[in-house]
């Protein structure tokens, strides 16, 4: 029996010195990184350099040096590439992105979406699904192609959402459709040379999850969690392999899928939605079949991530009331523990420690067992909204929050 | 500034003081006015529970004596509870907890048994605006359900009543229901949400309302039954969910109706509230919430139209006359001002305006015009001249 999360990319080697696309190198937000050191000064870990952004949730991609995220203008989207160590700008592409009718802004329209590096090419899709493709070294447009316009791809309500991610020769994307789209459909798999389509999925609706790929006894799938549906798709063809339906208090906002090999994935949603453990089971006729292990209506993990150690969950549950980090036991759903102290938090496993960021601009620095939380340092670094996950390459953290890019160091070195 | 406003600036305008009040031992309202201060040791017991304010009855006070029945209600209650984080049979399903309520907020729903019960010789709002209770102890839970998603419990409680400057302990029979952020619950709040209720009955004597009330000897004497409803939720009052709004100004939004609807003292809430509106004076969200709260909050007694009117006026300005919600409001002051034609005027202006807005504010802006529209006729009904009577 072969069980195995994929490599990420195939043009760009997937190791632990690059962040290529969302969840990093392993696509679960935990990484190999220098030694950490394991506490910080008062005034928090020593600051490489700090620089304006706009807003936006993009997290910070890496590879040779430069950094990539995306950010917003007005009604403009931004893709910028940065000088890792010193900040600057390599550069950055502007292009017009005007909101649609009816969609909510009171936090602003985004991006929430994660660029893919693969290759020489650098993906993004914007606020209002424009699908863009760079050449990663100059910034200049490849191709690029209106998924709302071509597809009838839905921007959402506040702004689209889920990340482009790689699976061998194609860039894999949601292509959820609003009401009234003619061909509607739910992810598609695109040529990273030319955007055409190889694939498109049956319909499931749009929403801002980040799919995964992963291996099962043999057979890869990509797995992903789009309002009502928890499904798995076979990633060459875009066949549906199993999928099973939730009850609408479920069908909320949701973090991404979290592979726990060999067999099981888990699902939280915020908004009331809870935490779901299946079990994938091969069924009869070449047919697969999942199995519900445990349901938990007290771990709700919004639009952050969870990460796994060992036989444990840890996240950071809070809809729009408190937020509280927890241990949930992946054998029963059980609650561990449950500590107060950072508002709805974001989540990084390196060198054996949790990097916690909170949407109040809090950074910590713990360790997470199953018996309990021991906090080391905590460090007020943004103000509101840091929503996106930070970037560990070797001891710099790379993070931001509405108006901010910083680069920390938080190696034993510069924190003595 | 007599004791009444000595009083009302303490604990309004506090910026989280930590002293808790002696009295019942409920801490004080936070800068909002709109929960109180929950101390970290108590949140660190489980889940905090905060009173939502103006939702259910909250607190009735009912006296059925020989002469006389009074049925009273607040709905502006202030407080929290906390719960452990997991409902056991057997152990206490409440840990702590403080309720505040203002006194101003009790009503019968008429002026005149209002004028008795907050008079010196009852309730003395003038010295005391605010009734307390407080969280002593909860029994062991028994019968705890949890079916469909909800967990239920009966337990006893344990509290003290504060009316004025007497403190009653009671003890009595409570129910609680714990119901997880639900879909169908979110109109309330958008989180957990926690339901408790219990009835209890106290001497008047004990509070010390005089034999000499000015409701007359058959009031005097008897017990008065009080009975507690909160629904209450994670989601703490005093969080500003608006990023478009500062915090600051999100807490004196709060602060202000605290002052002009909870207390009902218009005078001191007016005169915060032109301070704030200065504060505020060119940011058109803010200065519309500001004027829309006076015009509609239904439990407001005094709306001044001239500061409503200021501060919609500049709204509708400095959205150039393009923001629907701001016209709605500036409509609806004249609506509320009893002059139609020109609300009609103001809201057909609003739903010219209605492109590109969110989901939820066409069928608001349509529905206010429907509703003026539908009253016009009415309302010149009863201003033209009555037809001359046919000739015989």
């Amino acid at each position: 029996m072969l069980f195995t999360l994929l490599p990420l990319a195939t043009a760009s080697v997937a190791n632990d010195a690059a962040w290529l696309q969302w969840g990093g190198p392993r696509g679960d937000f935990t990484c190999e990184s220098g030694k950490l050191a394991g506490k910080w000064a008062d005034a928090g870990p020593a600051e490489v350099w700090s620089r304006d952004i706009g807003e936006g949730e993009s997290t910070i991609l890496f590879e040779d040096g430069v950094l990539y995220t995306m950010c917003r203008e007005g009604e403009r989207d931004v893709v910028i590439a940065v000088n890792a160590d010193t900040g600057a700008t390599v550069w950055e592409y502007k292009y017009d992105a005007p909101s649609k009718p009816g969609m909510l802004q009171d936090y602003g329209s985004g991006p929430h979406s994660t660029p893919l590096l693969l290759g020489d090419r650098l993906f993004t899709v914007g606020c209002m699904t424009h699908f863009h493709c760079f050449d990663k070294k100059t910034g200049k447009v490849l191709w690029m192609k209106d998924l709302n316009a071509e597809l009838g791809v839905s921007p959402q309500l506040r702004g689209y959402g889920s990340s482009p991610i790689a699976y061998k020769d194609t860039v894999i994307v949601n292509i959820g459709a609003g009401r009234g789209a003619e061909d509607p459909s739910g992810l598609g798999a695109f040529n990273p040379e030319n955007g055409e389509i190889i694939w498109k999925s049956e319909k499931f609706n749009g929403s801002y999850p980040t799919p995964i790929i992963v291996n099962v006894d043999g057979q890869e799938m990509l797995i992903d969690c789009l309002i009502y549906d928890r499904f798995a798709l076979d990633p060459v063809d875009g066949k549906k392999l199993w999928g099973v339906k939730v009850d609408r208090q479920s069908a909320s906002i949701l973090a991404s899928p979290l592979w726990i090999p060999p067999d099981k994935v888990f699902f939280s949603a915020g908004h009331g939605g809870g935490s779901r453990l299946y079990q994938i089971k091969a069924g009869e006729d070449d047919a697969w079949a999942v199995e519900e292990l445990w349901y938990c209506n007290k771990l709700r993990i919004m639009h952050a991530n969870a990460i796994r150690i060992g036989d444990h969950v840890y996240g950071s549950s809070g809809d729009l009331g408190p937020a509280y980090l927890m241990a949930v036991d992946l054998k029963d759903g059980k609650i561990k523990w449950r500590q107060r102290g950072f508002a709805k938090s974001t989540l990084l496993l390196a060198d054996g420690k949790l990097i916690i960021l909170d949407e109040n601009g809090n950074l910590g620095l713990a360790t997470a067992t199953p018996e309990k939380f021991e906090l080391h340092s905590k460090v007020k670094l943004f103000e509101k909204y840091a929503w996106a996950a930070p970037t560990l390459i070797g001891t710099r953290l790379y993070a931001r929050d509405y108006h901010a890019l910083k680069c920390l160091d938080l190696g034993v070195e510069a924190n003595q | 500034m007599n004791h009444r406003m000595i009083l009302l600036a303490a604990f309004i305008t506090c910026i989280v003081p930590s002293a808790r009040s002696i009295a019942g031992d409920v801490p004080p309202r936070t800068a909002s006015g709109q929960t109180l201060v929950v101390s970290e040791a108590e949140r660190d017991l489980g889940e905090t529970y905060f009173v939502l304010p103006g939702v259910g009855t909250q607190l009735t006070w009912k006296s059925d004596a020989a002469l006389f029945r009074l049925d009273a209600v607040c709905n502006r209650v202030v407080g929290y509870f906390v719960a452990p984080f997991e409902l056991e049979e057997g152990t206490p399903p409440l840990l702590a907890g403080g309720l505040r309520a203002p006194t101003a907020s009790l009503s019968t729903g008429a002026e005149q048994s209002d004028a008795g019960l907050h008079g010196a010789p009852v309730l003395n709002l003038a010295e005391y605006p605010e009734i307390l209770i407080s969280f002593v102890s909860a029994g062991p839970a028994r019968n705890v359900s949890k079916e469909n998603n909800t967990e239920q419990c009966e337990f006893d409680l344990v509290g003290e009543l504060t009316v004025k400057d007497k403190t009653v302990r009671f003890e009595s029979s409570a129910r609680l229901a714990l119901l997880p952020y639900s879909i169908a619950m979110s109109q309330f709040s958008p989180s957990d949400l926690l339901m408790v209720r219990t009835k209890f009955s106290v001497a008047l004597a004990d509070l010390g309302i005089s034999t000499e009330s000015p409701l007359g000897e058959g009031f005097a004497g008897a017990d008065v039954e009080i009975e507690l409803y909160f629904m209450c939720a994670t989601l703490d009052p005093d969080k500003n969910l608006d990023p478009r709004v500062k915090d600051e100004h999100y807490l004196k939004q709060l602060q202000f109706m605290t002052r002009l609807r909870d207390f009902n003292d218009p005078k001191d809430a007016y005169a915060f509230g032109r301070e704030f509106m200065e504060e505020i004076w060119d940011n058109s969200q803010l200065l519309n919430e500001l004027a829309s709260n006076v015009l509609t909050d239904e439990h407001v007694k005094r709306r001044d139209f001239a500061f409503a009117e200021k501060a919609a006026a500049r709204a509708v300005e400095l959205t150039e006359r393009k923001d629907p919600t701001r016209l709605h409001t500036l409509a609806r002051l004249y609506y509320e001002r009893g002059e139609l034609a020109k609300a009609i005027e103001i809201q057909k202006e609003a739903v010219d305006n209605l492109e590109g807005q969110p989901f939820y504010i066409p069928p608001m802006i349509r529905g206010a015009l429907r509703e003026y529209e539908a009253e016009a006729p009415a309302a010149r009904a009863t201003t033209e001249e009555p037809p001359e009577a046919p000739a015989e």
